[in-house]
């Protein structure tokens, strides 16, 4: 049937990296009914994953992930459109796809990803939420597409020498899962004007017991991307080198 | 890499050899929260999970075909701790989620310990 021109066009959330946090915001996301996904991802199925990304099955080891997380999507929420990209995301590709999408989830695990995408976020003005969890704790930041805050206000740069990350500290599967469903909800929350961008939340697993902490991060004058001197003004692939791996 | 690596760098590896004994109860009470709990479980290793008859039975096998599981009799009526205040300002779908996983986290830290 064919769609009536009146009808509001669906909004579009664009999920980078189909990983530990990737997995449950594109659930979430799909479960909630509220919009369309696009997912991208290069990588496949191995078994270390399973325990964290638990969109995937054992029989799914080998498989490209983009292909069996829209699988099981359609399968949660069949009237939702999952389009798919099996690409890494890079300086050539970022700017079209965050483009074409309303809000953009990032769930990477390396900060050259992380950095890419939000200075191409603020380039294309589309809001995003950016997620991170390692060990027992995670955060998840919503950043408007123009404006104060932005990512880089909390966040200022590539960080210098080796970071942790899940690969080298570990991570519980349900703390990635806990966080990823933060970070679709401040995804909803956007698209339903109810949250506000420069909202950050904050999870961790204490020995005492599970802590939930929600925040609004302030505004860094002298912020690269958004500040009154800015000097990003375009996607450079040097100030994007270091070390990547899989999302968590 | 073994497939838990990651989770035994967090709990340790005596941690996760005791988790790998241990038969564990899916609690949440929503069909949402239970398949959420149930994978998060089965993929932490645990030997065995129990609850009452849901499609999260078929799931956590199709995770982890080592882990058995079994039908109890009844519905779970309630969870023995009340989720966090905080899950239910979440949006519906966000909320199902988290509180899945937050038993599932649950159960892997006292079923470790």
């Amino acid at each position: 049937m064919p769609t009536s021109s009146s009808e509001p066009q669906r909004k579009k959330v664009l999920v980078i990296g189909v990983g530990g946090l990737g997995c449950p915001a594109a659930e979430v996301l799909a479960s909630s009914g509220a919009c369309d996904l696009v997912l991208v991802d290069d990588d496949v199925v191995d078994v270390t994953n399973l325990h964290r990304q638990i969109l995937f099955r054992e029989a799914d080891v080998g498989r490209p992930k983009v292909v069996v997380a829209r699988e099981r999507l359609l399968h949660i929420a069949p009237t939702v459109s999952v389009q798919t990209h099996r690409a890494r995301i890079d300086v050539d590709n970022v700017l079209r796809l965050v483009s074409a999408a309303d809000v953009v989830v990032e769930g990477s695990d390396n900060f050259p990803t992380k950095f890419l995408v939000a200075d191409a976020c603020r380039l294309a003005q589309r809001a995003l939420v950016s997620a991170a969890c390692v060990g027992v704790s995670g955060t998840a930041l919503l950043a408007g597409g123009s404006g104060a805050p932005c990512y880089r206000c909390l966040f200022e740069d590539l960080p210098v020498g080796d970071a942790p990350n899940c690969a080298t500290a570990g991570v519980l599967g349900p703390v990635a899962g806990i966080v990823g469903a933060l970070a679709a909800d401040l995804a909803l929350g956007f698209l339903a004007g109810s949250r506000a961008p420069g909202t950050l939340v904050r999870f961790e697993d204490r020995p005492s017991g599970p802590r939930f902490r929600e925040s609004r991060i302030a505004p860094r004058a002298d912020c690269l991307l958004c500040g009154p001197r800015r000097r990003i003004r375009s996607l450079d692939e040097t100030r994007y080198a270091g070390p990547r791996c899989e999302a968590p | 890499m073994n497939r838990h690596a990651r989770q035994e760098r967090v709990l340790g590896s005596e941690a996760q050899a005791r988790l790998g004994r241990r038969t564990v109860r899916v609690q949440s009470t929503s069909n949402a929260a239970a398949s959420v709990e149930a994978r998060y479980l089965a993929g932490a290793g645990v030997a065995g999970l129990d609850g009452s008859h849901g499609a999260w039975m078929e799931e956590a096998r199709a995770l982890d075909g080592a882990v058995t599981v079994r039908a109890d009799e009844g519905p779970v009526l309630a969870t023995s701790e009340e989720a966090p205040a905080w899950t239910y300002e979440l949006s519906p779908s966000a909320g199902e989620f988290v509180r899945g996983a937050l038993l599932a986290l649950r159960t892997i830290r006292r079923s470790s310990g």
